[in-house]
């Protein structure tokens, strides 16, 4: 069989309520290429079952802000930003 | 990692399997020499241990400044009718410190300020202790108070900083500033 979609691997951090939801805080994935962080992120809230809506949350790529439609690239870093409570 | 910040951890943990996956976010990869020589460089840094106001201060010594307004941020005792015994800040540091890089910087576009300076902590802290301390010197006034509300209110909304309040009665809860 031959592979129809090339996959890349990537890194999830969870912080906050996101890490007790994923129970964990780290997560290694390949996913296919071409996904965006909107994408993303609805495949693991279903997967972890997160509560949030992502349109109450941010998104960063190694350790940038970043927009939801901006595709993952091999090796990225993403965290869902959870609204926050310094101060 | 020192011996009494794993005490704070274990002091602080009642699942210990759940608390295992926020370990990471209760301390930074630095160390303090680092984190203030960063604070010094950037405007901006995120500690896991106390916060050595003077040390912040001396940063801020200019004799062209006639202005020096700062903030601490307080952990407090209560948060609406809830009784609030400690509080443990997470913070997510590569984001918190490039954030807290920009921000430092637009400080000092929008405002007619000299220098600034700003640390948060995270980790376990108790009722009382520092967990944001914001310094700004400018020639006059003004500047330096303005800026540093705008700094305070800037950090509140952007930098990755999450808060769980532990209570009483031994709940415990996340809070956010705006969501």
């Amino acid at each position: 069989m031959a592979i129809v979609a090339s996959t890349i691997d990537i890194q999830i951090l969870y912080f906050a309520g996101l890490a007790d939801e994923a129970q964990c805080h780290e997560e290694k994935l390949s996913v296919a290429q071409g996904t965006s962080l909107a994408d993303l992120y609805a495949q693991l809230a279903q997967k972890h079952r997160f509560t949030r809506p992502q349109s109450e949350l941010r998104v960063a790529v190694n350790d940038y802000f970043a927009a939801w439609t901006d595709e993952v690239n091999a090796g990225d870093s993403v965290v869902f930003i959870l609204p926050v409570a310094g101060g | 990692m020192t011996d009494h910040t794993y005490d704070e951890v274990n002091h602080q943990t009642d699942v210990p399997n759940i608390d295992n996956v926020h370990h990471h976010a209760m301390h930074i990869s630095r160390s303090v020499d680092e984190a203030y020589a960063i604070a010094q460089q950037d405007g901006f840094a995120l500690l896991d241990c106390a916060i050595d106001d003077a040390r912040l201060k001396a940063m801020l010594d200019d004799d062209g400044c006639g202005a020096f307004a700062c903030f601490e941020g307080r952990v407090r005792n209560h948060n609406n009718a809830s009784t609030v015994d400690r509080l443990t800040y997470y913070g997510y540091e590569g984001l918190a410190l490039n954030q807290g890089r920009a921000i430092m910087a637009e400080a000092k576009t929008r405002f007619e300020i000299t220098r600034a300076v700003a640390i948060h902590r995270i980790g376990a802290l108790e009722i009382g202790d520092i967990a944001v301390w914001i310094g700004v010197v400018s020639a006059h006034r003004y500047p330096a108070f303005d800026a540093c509300r705008w700094i305070l209110d800037t950090i509140k909304a952007d930098i990755p900083v999450w808060k769980q309040e532990y209570y009483h009665d031994a709940s415990s809860k996340w809070l956010s500033n705006n969501g």
